[in-house]
């Protein structure tokens, strides 16, 4: 038998949301270029050249690729920086 | 024109042409760019991000500046006696995100990509003829940023 009242229920339902981790995503364009866009992976994440490049190739093939996942605050933070170097970028929650 | 890496790690643009010169000047014509970009990326996030609010008027703050200081490069250049124009490796991520800015509003304007698929590009009209080959000396200048001062794996 639970003791949990609707109420207490409901936040804690609210809290797991929250608690979800966020994705960062990058999304293709037809403007920036490959090694730029490694080049930013690199840049903003401290991503090795091969993880970096694997990223780009997928923004460019599937047309987006999840690029870093943890709590929303952060992915806001690079996406800021993305978006400052002109990458179409977006988050989104994941699960 | 001519595009050339110098000692310092820069590169240096010598324009020779008034053509040449219009081009340049036409990375930096636009004055709402700076503006529209920003609220596009915010338009990729939701509402409760509060992006419009909190981050938009950085991000134009950040591209009117990339766009000012190839604007004022270009000007001295115009006026000084050598011509040239002089991208120091401490500029060259401001003037490749101009160089983007114009880039992508040239591809929201105009069909580029088609039309580089396309084999006549002579049938095109005169203004999207002209975007292509704007787009192209625009990558070019890109290419020779990336390979000769921002991508340190290659410089």
């Amino acid at each position: 038998m639970s003791n949990t009242t609707p109420d207490t229920k409901k936040k804690q339902q609210m809290q797991t949301q929250a608690d979800l981790p966020w994705s960062v995503i990058v999304l293709d364009d037809p403007v920036n270029l490959q090694v730029y866009v490694t080049m930013v992976f690199k840049k903003v994440f401290g991503y090795s050249q091969m993880k970096a490049e694997k990223l780009m190739m997928e923004v460019h093939l599937q047309g987006r690729s999840v690029v870093w996942t943890g709590v929303r605050e952060k992915a806001e933070f690079y996406v800021q920086q993305l978006h400052s170097l002109q990458l179409q970028t977006t988050i989104e929650k994941t699960g | 024109m001519k595009i050339l890496p110098t000692l310092d790690g820069g590169l240096c643009i010598l324009p020779e042409s008034e053509i040449d010169w219009q081009e340049l000047e036409l990375i930096c014509s636009d004055e709402d760019r700076p503006t529209h970009l920003a609220a596009s990326l915010a338009d990729l996030m939701d509402e409760d991000s509060e992006w419009s609010e909190y981050v938009v008027p950085d991000l134009e703050e950040n591209f009117r500046a990339q766009a000012q200081v190839v604007a004022d490069t270009i000007e001295k250049a115009r006026i000084s006696d050598d011509s040239a124009i002089f991208i120091p490796p401490a500029e060259a991520e401001r003037w490749y995100g101009a160089i983007n800015q114009v880039r992508l509003s040239l591809h929201a304007r105009f069909d580029i990509e088609e039309l580089g698929e396309s084999s006549d590009i002579n049938d095109a009209s005169p203004e999207l003829k002209s975007a292509y080959y704007r787009n192209r000396f625009y990558l070019l200048l890109q290419s020779m940023l990336l390979e000769y001062i921002l991508d340190e794996d290659k410089s």
